[in-house]
């Protein structure tokens, strides 16, 4: 078996553009140890040339941190690229003579092996230029007045080989980023790339069908998540099952699950970061990808050298599926979620290292569920939707230097609107949202020691909001109740409008004072605010309603600090303050308080990252969050009118995680994450502590996915995850006006559901037919048909009880066509 | 196909247990009903309080119930329709008397602690929050009535409609409202029948000639009430106004009546429907007491119970 040939390898900075500042000298970094890539032995059958675009992240000490695969050629090509890669060895890039961490781009070229003999000449192991000479001369590149560095290689003639991108500021000092050619391929995820946040570290395991997102302990609403640094209103469609864009629009996916940097805010949680793949790839490409849940389309092109473009599109039909196979009834009696979602993007590359991206995206789902009944009582209906747009443009410039640019202004609508009927209770909640944002961020590096980031995070939203039905639906978080539990029978309404704007500013540093092995990261962000609501109180008669302006200032610092102690050893800690608004819903006169105030959150953490090898590290993280100000119902038998919540309760969250994690070596990648984590919540600063409605005391997920060759690939996925809280019924009385039994309560959240174990596995096979690509892909969730408790329910007189368990073994087909 | 078909339904429902519902079934004493009359007061108003209690050996003639109003106002964060401190002794109780049934004045504040009117908080405040109407705009007050058994006791509460108007509106909506709405009455039964194999025969009361059926039969079982017209009194579903908040208007609503079933063996096909439901005989022959309790949207019930000869 021959070992492929690595051909080409450019180095590319030209192109290079004067700053308006003095940028520093740089010196892109030299490859000085080159390994040779295997060629993948199940494509010696057919032989044929290939490419790989690895996205590299560098030490100071020129060694490989980070890869990603930027462009894929199949996974058996980007596994082979990756492991070669992983053990290069670079002279370090220069910074004003200062060796400098830094991440470039690297294409790895696969040919078809020579012929047994004679073997090929070994490639050489350093590579700076390629020989052939471009017709005109290269510009010198100018890195300050009156000062030259020797000419550089031109770019290549379509693009360029190896291109310095930016030194990327430390902001966080623990998250975990995976990319999405590697999410994809994980069991468990059906292929949805998003959803591997779910089997990250310090993520609780969210019910069945909820898709919501627990991280270190938080609210699921406190975790805030971004595309493209553009605030979405949530990560997977109804029922969890799918994200809100398709996988093959994602680059990456990454979870801070606390203690972020200054440039992110406005939530007491973690945050999740989704970014688009880059479109900057000659030709027309695509992607059709079929399942049992829906089906997507993407196609991607080039217009010109410059122009780039792209239009995606996905449907659910789990629900015509199963109508077809079943009848009306199980999807009248299950809640099938119907989605919907499209992107559109444009981009334009201006120049090597300014881009303009133009993204348009939406997403839809509707939900309904219709159970119908002899007994009026219990005949009830859910009907829930949530429409959202963003269109957003991301304007982008980088330098040699990592000095970069980014400028993302954005708008956006959600509409939101929920119904159900219990009986003769209604309960809606309706919501329209305007959003008007910008992000715009500035990075320098003011000296081989210091980097400055600066930037603003505005956002403006104005809602329209109109609730009916009983108060005590929505359940809260501390509310006793059990499952299925009918709403009471008293009923409120109300509408109200709230205008909200947040003008943060933020500046971080990133101080290395003995380059790379130290990293003292202070930031700091002003979040000044204020809020309108319409109403100050109920609805009285003829009364004309009297509004509500409110203002709010908050400094919120943030400290990050990495130590690089060996080439090894790393670690870190850091803290920070955050703060996050009232939710909208709760600024109801007649559901909740017009004048809650913002509540607040500290965290800290403290870690420890060990690289045992190349591709293999461990990461050990421990925290504590404190938050206090949070919206709890209001306990006093006689509230005030429009003081149906008061901003008393107090949580409190610490544990550890550790994370396990083998990057792509000799066809395997996985990890194993544990999180042992304690979340307390109490109702005011005399009441109890007592467990998170969500607390999870241990998660571990272990998972892997090994390329067995000739284009078949295994993986296997194993959780464990304590059971939610839950509040024990001690014994129940006859409500005879309502004929119905009511529950009498033990103490909260005293006692838990089973825990939960699951094993999910992965079979897919490649075939490639052409230039195009086919994978198929088996995956069977629950494949132990294990019986997981995921709701106690009880007999109507609370005598019995028994658990609703999740879903049985379940095998989901896949088919993904990429041209 | 075929047996895809046929197995998807039982993927998702073996998601959910099988936990079945015999509170139709009597097998200790308790209280299945209580009727308040008339169904609606004003505070200060005399209301008379009767239970129905059912035993194995059918409807008890005399029985030990604790009355008391329950004056304990529920908090927001309590999911139920009455405060928890009312399943507890406390000054929050006041006595009502003994026996199947009671008779007392709604307490002249039950308007201000369970109503529209706005109550003194604890800090003295006159701006506390008035209580939520329920889906027919309606408020009511709790009452506990406690059953002795003798070795144990059941809590049972019922909540007794007040007539204290309408809350958020305007004088004239007040005065319109006044004007139309009519307290609630009473349900009335006016037909309590069997259908077996076709033939259709009353029901009647306890101490009369059973029904006899054979065991495992399937009986029909039908209750009857009198149609209602227009916003009148009535024994069947009345029609009556509601403040609607969201359209801010009256609207006129209609009862919507439904039958809860009881028996001391035997089983139902449903445990409550709106007028007929099947029971099944119980394979062993002996007497069996069935009851139908009558119940509107405003709290008024009415009941009937008779025994079948199951042979």
């Amino acid at each position: 078996m021959k070992p492929a040939r690595m051909v080409a390898l450019a180095l590319a900075l030209g192109g290079a553009e004067a700053l308006a500042q003095t940028p520093p000298q740089v010196r892109a970094p030299r490859l000085t140890q080159f390994i040779e890539a295997t060629y993948p032995p199940g494509r010696l059958s057919d032989p044929q040339e290939a490419a790989v675009l690895l996205e590299l992240t560098l030490t100071a000490e020129g060694t490989v941190r980070h890869i990603d695969v930027r462009e894929s050629a199949g996974e058996d090509f980007d596994a082979a690229a990756t492991a070669a890669a992983q053990q290069f060895v670079f002279e370090p890039a220069l910074v004003n003579g200062v060796p400098s961490p830094i991440r470039l781009r690297y294409r790895y070229r696969f040919h078809p092996p020579a012929p047994p003999p004679p073997p090929p000449p070994p490639p050489p192991p350093v590579v700076e230029a390629p020989p052939p000479p471009p017709p005109p001369p290269p510009p010198p590149v100018v890195t300050r007045p009156g000062r030259l560095l020797p000419p550089v290689a031109p770019r290549s003639a379509e693009e360029p080989e190896m291109v310095v991108t930016s030194s990327r500021l430390r902001r966080h000092a623990v998250s975990t980023e995976v990319t999405a050619d590697q999410a994809r391929r994980l069991p468990g995820t059906s292929g949805d790339v998003l959803r591997v946040v779910e089997n990250l570290p310090g993520v609780a395991r969210s019910s069945v069908g909820s898709g919501q997102l627990v991280v270190w302990g938080a609210s699921p609403q406190d975790t805030r998540v971004y595309l493209d640094g553009v605030p979405v209103p949530r990560l997977y469609h109804d029922g969890g099952l799918r994200s809100i864009v398709p996988s093959e629009v994602v680059d990456s996916v990454e979870l801070v699950p606390g203690a972020y940097g200054a440039a992110y805010g406005r939530g007491l949680g973690g945050l999740v970061s989704a970014t688009t793949r880059p479109l900057d790839r000659a030709g027309v490409h695509g992607v059709l990808d079929a399942n049992v849940y829906d089906l997507s389309g993407s196609v991607r092109t080039s217009l010109g050298n410059r122009w780039y473009a792209e239009v995606s599109a996905r449907r659910s039909h789990l629900d015509s599926l199963l109508g077809a196979v079943s009848g009306e009834e199980v999807s009248a009696l299950f809640p099938v979620p119907r989605y919907l979602d499209a992107q559109a993007r444009v981009a334009w590359a201006i120049s090597p290292r300014e881009r303009l991206e133009i993204t348009a995206l939406t997403s839809s789902d509707r939900t309904e569920r219709l159970s119908p009944s002899a007994d009026p009582s219990l005949t009830s209906s859910d009907d829930r939707s949530l429409t959202f747009h963003r269109v957003y443009a991301r304007y982008r410039r980088q330098s040699l230097d990592g000095s970069a640019v980014t400028v993302t202004p954005y708008v956006g609508v959600d509409q939101r609107d929920s119904r159900a009927r219990v009986g003769q209770v209604d309960t809606s909640l309706s919501s329209n949202t305007l959003l008007v944002g910008l992000r715009a961020n500035w990075r320098q590096r003011l000296r081989p020691w210091a980097t400055l980031e600066a930037g603003l995070d505005a956002e403006v939203s104005s809602a329209q909001l109109q609730r009916s039905g009983s108060i005590a639906l929505p359940a809260r978080e501390g509310d006793a109740r059990v499952f299925g539990q009918p709403p009471p029978d008293r009923v409120g309404f109300d509408t109200w409008d709230t205008v909200s704007v947040g003008l943060a500013p933020y500046v971080e540093a990133d101080f290395t004072p003995f380059g790379d092995r130290l990293h003292i990261t202070p930031g700091l962000r002003v979040d000044p605010s204020a809020r309108s609501v319409s109403r100050r109180t109920p609805v009285e008669g003829d009364t004309p309603r009297l509004g509500l302006f409110s203002q709010n200032f908050s400094l919120e610092p943030r400290l990050a600090l990495l130590a690089h102690l060996t080439r090894a050893l790393t670690v870190k800690a850091a803290a920070g303050r955050y703060q996050q608004s009232a939710q909208t819903d709760d600024l109801s006169a007649a559901f909740g308080t017009p004048t809650l105030t913002p509540s607040n959150a500290t965290h800290a953490l403290t870690g420890v990252g060990v690289q045992l090898t190349g591709t293999l590290s461990v990461e050990v993280t421990g925290f504590i969050t404190l938050s206090n100000g949070l919206a709890v119902r209001n306990p006093s038998p006689t509230p005030l009118r429009a003081e149906a919540l008061v901003a008393t309760g107090e949580g409190r969250a610490f544990g550890a995680q550790v994370l396990l994690r083998q990057q792509l070596a000799r066809g395997f990648v996985g990890w194993v994450s544990y999180s042992l984590i304690r979340s307390e919540r109490r109702d005011g600063p005399d009441g109890l502590w007592r467990l998170f409605d969500y607390d999870q005391t241990h998660v571990l997920t272990t998972l892997f996915t090994y390329d067995l060759g000739r284009g078949f690939e295994a993986g296997l996925r194993f959780r464990v995850a304590t059971g939610y809280p839950r509040t024990p019924v001690t014994g129940a009385w006859y409500d005879a006006s309502r004929d119905r039994w009511q529950p009498v309560f033990g103490a909260q959240n005293t006692e838990r559901l089973p825990t939960f174990v699951q094993l999910d596995a992965r079979l897919a096979k490649t075939f490639r037919i052409g230039r195009t690509s086919l994978d198929l892909t088996l995956e069977v969730q629950n494949a132990t048909n294990y019986a997981n408790a995921e709701e106690v329910v009880y007999s109507p007189d609370f005598a019995r009880r028994g658990y609703i368990s999740s879903l049985p073994l379940l095998p989901v087909l896949g088919a993904r066509w990429t041209f | 196909m075929d047996l895809l078909k046929a197995s998807l339904p039982l993927l998702l429902l073996g998601c959910a247990p099988e936990i079945a519902d015999d509170t139709t079934r009597i097998t200790d004493a308790r209280i299945l009903a209580v009727r308040a009359e008339p169904a609606e007061a004003a505070p200060g108003e005399s209301v008379r309080f009767t239970a129905l209690v059912a035993s194995r050996d059918g409807t008890l003639r005399e029985a030990t119930v604790d009355w008391s109003f329950c004056n304990a106002r529920p908090s927001l964060s309590e999911s139920g329709p009455v405060s928890a401190r009312c399943l507890t002794d406390g000054d929050w109780l006041v006595p009502l008397g003994r026996g199947l049934d009671a008779t007392g004045a709604l307490p002249m504040d039950a308007c201000r602690t369970f109503g529209p009117d706005a109550p003194i908080n604890q800090q003295g405040a006159s701006g506390a929050r008035p209580f939520d109407p329920d889906v027919t705009g309606g408020y009511q007050q709790p009452l506990r009535a406690s059953l002795r058994r003798q070795t144990d006791a059941v809590t049972g509460v019922v909540s007794a409609r007040i007539a204290c108007g309408v809350q958020g509106v305007t004088q004239a909506e007040s005065a319109e409202f006044t004007r139309r709405y009519h307290r609630n009455h009473l349900p009335e039964i006016t037909g309590f029948q069997a259908i077996v194999g076709g033939a259709t025969a009353a029901l009647e009361a306890e101490d009369a000639t059973p029904l006899t059926v054979a065991p495992g039969a399937s009986v029909r079982l039908q209750v009857q009430h009198p149609p209602c017209a227009d916003e009148t009194a009535c024994g069947g579903a009345e029609r009556y106004v509601v403040y609607d908040r969201a359209a801010r208007a009256l609207a006129v609503r209609e009862e919507v009546l439904r039958v809860s079933w009881f028996a001391t063996d035997g089983s139902f096909s449903d445990v409550r429907t709106t007028g007929e439901n099947t029971w099944r005989a119980p394979a062993a022959p002996g007497a069996v007491t069935l009851w139908a309790v009558l119940r509107d949207d405003r709290g008024g019930v009415a009941w009937r119970s008779t025994r079948v000869n199951v042979q």
